[in-house]
């Protein structure tokens, strides 16, 4: 296994099958070795390490026993959603006790008149867009793996998508969760209302990796349809004419909805697997959206073509109808499938870089390819700056394995040069720990792994992610009060 | 005590000079703090953490402040030692207009930042009371917002990272310059509305917003709350999209002026973008609140628009630093915000109290003004706020003081309920500030009580 030095913890499987399946009955545990390898990683495939049993929780009763088992029995305990994520976030580095959330997938109230929606963390994210839709209501943050991943997940890693560029990452969508905490007490963080009193701990662990406990419900914004879309597709002879036109979007004041770029070989791999009528030999698409008002968009929409056309697009289309919308976002948001066609295995990196520099970054990304001699497509949120440099390689290939990383380290480290972060919407996980100290000093670590060890002192709550070495020792509380 | 406040005036001295380090013989009567207290103003980064260090090694409480325009937020705490002025931390780090990002230093304020990005057409889309001299560092302290909270959200949705002091002198950041990150744990928003009691905030970077092609407003008013609520409620399930969308009844010695029916339930509904879009907007917005029996609708076009909004800024404004009245922000969710404001109503009626409404609809923020015959008619106002609190508890409400005078302060915790397990938060507090040096006793009573 890659990345993770965590030895796996001792455990007689059978007694702690029985224990948990005392809690949640015995047909909601799985502990056999076949079954565990379903559950050895999430998206971040280079990182398996099978959990020594899955248990099936159906409420927050259940999840907190679950966790107060754990912590009498000193097991690590993961929470797991849909297994889409893309940093090896819900790795069982260690084995132990994966908590899966799949069956609590109950929307439990679609509040229109409050645009809230009460869901349980198992609910996948376009459920409850589906759920929505026919009172003109949809949930905005939409992660490309949004018909599989699920809201607790997203919670989890404060997801982002395409949309995000104008509606806010999942963080600006929750006003509340309930959250398990490590030691297995359920609290109420926050609710339909959206100030709260005190220390913000709803927006703290979203985003947490959870790594801060386990949401055993999430109460989320719901956002109205805008009345109208214009989405259209530029076409570029070079990715750098592509990212200059992003740049010039963003710097004349223009937010759209959305504004993706795919390259070359993005547009080959989804145009082989779904045939939109991508150009093949283009060497970039934007794609950008506008919504909301009707009037004006049209004239907006010039000024986009205008801006695209003046930096050298070769052709500009504009989707005739929602038919052609959607054929084109479900393009869009399959890509990471389609390329899985052209290569056995990939590695898909996240970093995030002011938008007047995309343009370098992405000439730099290209350097990198060609130093490794290893193939990267980009597909990615323009708009936002946020890069997805996806590393095509062998697995069966040590050589090209040990590439991968030295490749997603140069382009990460070259992010956080210039400014930016690296990791966007996809979280640290595990994969990206050792680049942590890019970004944050030895005493910016501590100052997050206090709060590690204050909400968990045991350690047992998914633990080896985010944060290179040890949590911090309890330094001695108040003295003089 | 005063030996105690020399010795630490001259220790602090020593570390900045003396010119930045006084004593003022006022303490500061706004927290309630009457005995002499030293002021310090530190004019680097490198400053503030060592004078924290300082204090820490003497064990003096701190309260860390930008231009003093919020310390009439928290509960009165009468064992502060030590002003911190941030002011002179008021450089503008990095603005890169075509990023539409900008970083500033704690002591900046808010204003003269929006003076620096408005030649490149942009601004910072916070609106806190006293804009004119609110900080960085406030803002960020108190997550103040106003009406444009509807569009573009609070300080904790538009401040991408920050840099931070912690009491014991540890410089740390958290969160990034980018638009996006989710590197680490999100400390953002972990110290936005902390009131700096767990760092010294002394950096931010924030998200920037275009200036608007145009901006367009529609004034209605209404025989009653339900019609206003109506009316305002048609506006939140349409297509369209208010830069604000206010409910309100004000028509006092501010707004009576400007023509506005005296204390009638209005709704002010402002829409910006292109053209085109604001204008459409406008006119739909207004037909809904025709639609909803308003007495009289009026339509008012960029400078007109941006006139409701300054008069909606200054009546903020003025309610946060006014001495006969107690100015609260009741959090509801929005199907009872109506519920809020009719129970306020009840409530002052009562007891004999004025009261008013500026209700950030959409967002369920209702701001509410209780005034007061007399500053000593302590005992009905903050039995009023006791009254709100528990009626609105089981609907999810939340009740803050934000602004009372120090009669009504000493008998009510200006909080109220958390929205968490304060548990909880005192842990984090405990172990980020174990000495309880930073404002202490002016948040939530129990992350500083005894233990």
């Amino acid at each position: 296994m890659h990345g993770v030095a965590a030895e796996r913890v001792q455990m007689d499987v059978a007694k702690a099958a029985r224990d948990l399946g005392a809690i949640v009955g015995a047909k909601n545990v799985l502990s056999d070795r076949t079954a565990m390898m379903t559950y050895e990683c999430d998206g971040a495939s280079l990182y398996k390490s099978p959990p020594h049993v899955v248990v099936f929780p159906s409420s927050a009763e259940e999840v907190s026993e679950i966790v107060r088992y754990a912590n009498r029995e000193s097991l690590p305990f993961i929470a797991r959603g849909g297994g889409t994520g893309l940093s090896g976030g819900c790795l069982s580095s260690r084995g132990g006790i994966m908590i899966a959330l799949n069956r609590m997938d109950r929307i439990l109230d679609l509040d229109i008149a409050n645009q809230r929606a009460v869901v349980e963390p198992g609910v996948v994210n376009l459920w409850l867009t589906h759920a929505a839709t026919p009172h003109g209501y949809h949930y905005a943050p939409d992660p490309s793996s949004q018909k599989a991943c699920t809201i607790g997940g997203n919670v989890a890693e404060n997801s982002g998508g395409p949309h995000t560029l104008k509606y806010g990452v999942t963080v600006n969508h929750v006003t509340g969760v309930e959250f398990v905490m490590p030691d297995g007490e359920i609290v109420e963080l926050g609710g339909k209302a959206e100030d709260g009193v005190g220390y913000d701990l709803r927006g703290l662990v979203t985003g947490s990796e959870g790594t801060l406990g386990i949401a055993t419900k999430c109460v989320v914004k719901l956002t109205r349809n805008p009345q109208a879309f214009k989405t259209l597709l530029a076409v570029y002879e070079s990715v750098d004419n592509a990212s200059e036109a992003v740049s010039d979007i963003i710097g004349h004041g223009i937010i759209p909805a959305a504004l993706e770029m795919m390259d070359q070989l993005v547009i080959q791999a989804v145009e082989g697997a779904f045939h939109f009528g991508f150009p093949e030999d283009a060497a970039a698409v934007l794609i950008v959206e506008l919504d909301g008002i009707q009037a004006g968009m049209d004239r907006r929409a010039e000024e986009i073509e205008t801006i695209c056309r003046s930096h050298h697009a070769r052709e500009v289309r504009i989707a005739r109808d929602a038919e052609e919308r959607d054929a084109l976002w479900r393009s869009r948001k399959q890509a990471f499938g389609a390329l899985g066609r052209i290569g056995t295995s990939f590695l898909t990196q996240d970093g995030v870089v002011p938008r007047t520099r995309l343009p370098e970054l992405l000439r730099f990304v290209g350097e990198v390819s060609r130093k490794y001699g290893l193939r990267i497509a980009n597909v990615f949120h323009a708009g936002d700056g946020n890069i997805h440099p996806i590393i095509l390689f062998d697995e069966r290939d040590p050589k090209q394995c040990e590439d991968v990383l030295l490749a997603s380290g140069e382009i990460l480290a070259r992010c956080v040069e210039v400014g930016g972060t690296i990791t966007g919407e996809h979280g640290v996980g595990v994969e990206k720990i050792e680049f942590m100290p890019l970004m944050f000093t030895p005493a910016d670590l501590e100052f997050m792994q206090n709060i590690k060890a204050v909400f968990d002192p045991e350690g047992l709550c998914n633990p080896d992610k985010i944060f290179p070495g040890k949590v911090p020792s309890e330094p001695g509380a108040r003295t003089d009060a | 005590m005063l030996d105690r406040i020399d010795a630490l005036h001259s220790r602090f001295a020593n570390i900045l000079g003396n010119e930045h380090a006084s004593i003022a013989q006022s303490g500061i009567p706004d927290i309630g703090v009457l005995h002499p207290v030293v002021v310090i103003t530190p004019s680097s980064v490198e400053q503030v953490s060592d004078v924290l260090r300082a204090a820490t090694d003497e064990r003096a409480s701190v309260v860390p402040c930008g231009n003093g325009s919020a310390l009439s937020i928290g509960n009165l705490d009468g064992s502060a030692e030590v002003l911190l002025s941030l002011r002179e931390l008021n450089r503008t780090i990095d603005y890169e207009s075509n990023d539409l990002t900008a970083v500033a230093e704690a002591g900046k304020p808010i204003a003269a930042l929006q003076q620096e990005i408005a030649p490149s057409r942009q601004f910072l889309a916070l609106d806190p009371a006293r804009q004119d001299m609110a900080t960085v560092g406030g803002v960020i302290a108190t997550n103040d917002s106003g009406p444009l909270r509807r569009m573009y959200g609070t300080p904790r949705d538009l401040t991408l990272g920050v840099k931070a002091v912690l009491a014991d002198g540890t410089v740390v950041k958290g969160g990034g310059r980018v638009v996006k990150t989710v590197a680490g744990y999100d400390t953002v928003r972990l110290l936005v509305g902390s009131l700096g009691t767990l760092a010294v905030v002394v950096e931010a970077a924030f998200r920037l917003h275009p200036v608007p092609e145009r901006r367009a407003a529609t004034l209605a008013t209404f025989a009653d709350w339900a019609s206003a609520r109506a009316g305002a409620d048609g506006i939140v399930h349409s297509e369209l999209h208010p830069t604000f969308l206010e409910m309100l009844n004000l028509g006092d010695d501010v707004w009576g002026e400007y023509g506005t029916r005296s204390h009638a339930p209005s709704v002010l509904a402002c829409f910006a973008g292109t053209q085109e879009e604001a204008d459409y907007q406008v006119e739909r917005a207004s037909e809904l609140l025709r639609g909803s029996n308003a007495a009289d609708v009026a339509q008012y076009a960029d400078e007109g628009a941006d006139f409701w909004q300054e008069l909606l800024q200054a009546t903020l404004s003025a309610w946060r630093s006014e001495s006969e009245s107690v100015v609260c922000r009741v959090s509801v969710p929005i199907v009872q915000v109506q519920q809020a404001i009719e129970t306020g109503s009840r409530l002052a009626a009562a007891r004999d109290l004025g009261v008013q409404y500026l209700a950030h609809y959409a967002n369920g923020s209702v701001m509410c003004r209780f005034r007061l015959p007399t500053p000593e008619a302590a005992s009905p106002a903050s039995d009023a706020v006791d009254s709100l609190r528990t009626e609105l508890l089981p609907v999810g409400g939340r009740v803050v003081v934000e602004n009372a005078p120090v009669g009504v302060k000493r008998q009510l915790d200006v909080w109220g309920p958390p929205t968490g397990p304060v548990a909880w938060m005192r842990r984090l507090k405990d172990r980020m500030d174990p000495h309880h040096l930073l404002n202490r006793g002016r948040f939530l009573p129990a992350l500083d009580s005894p233990a």
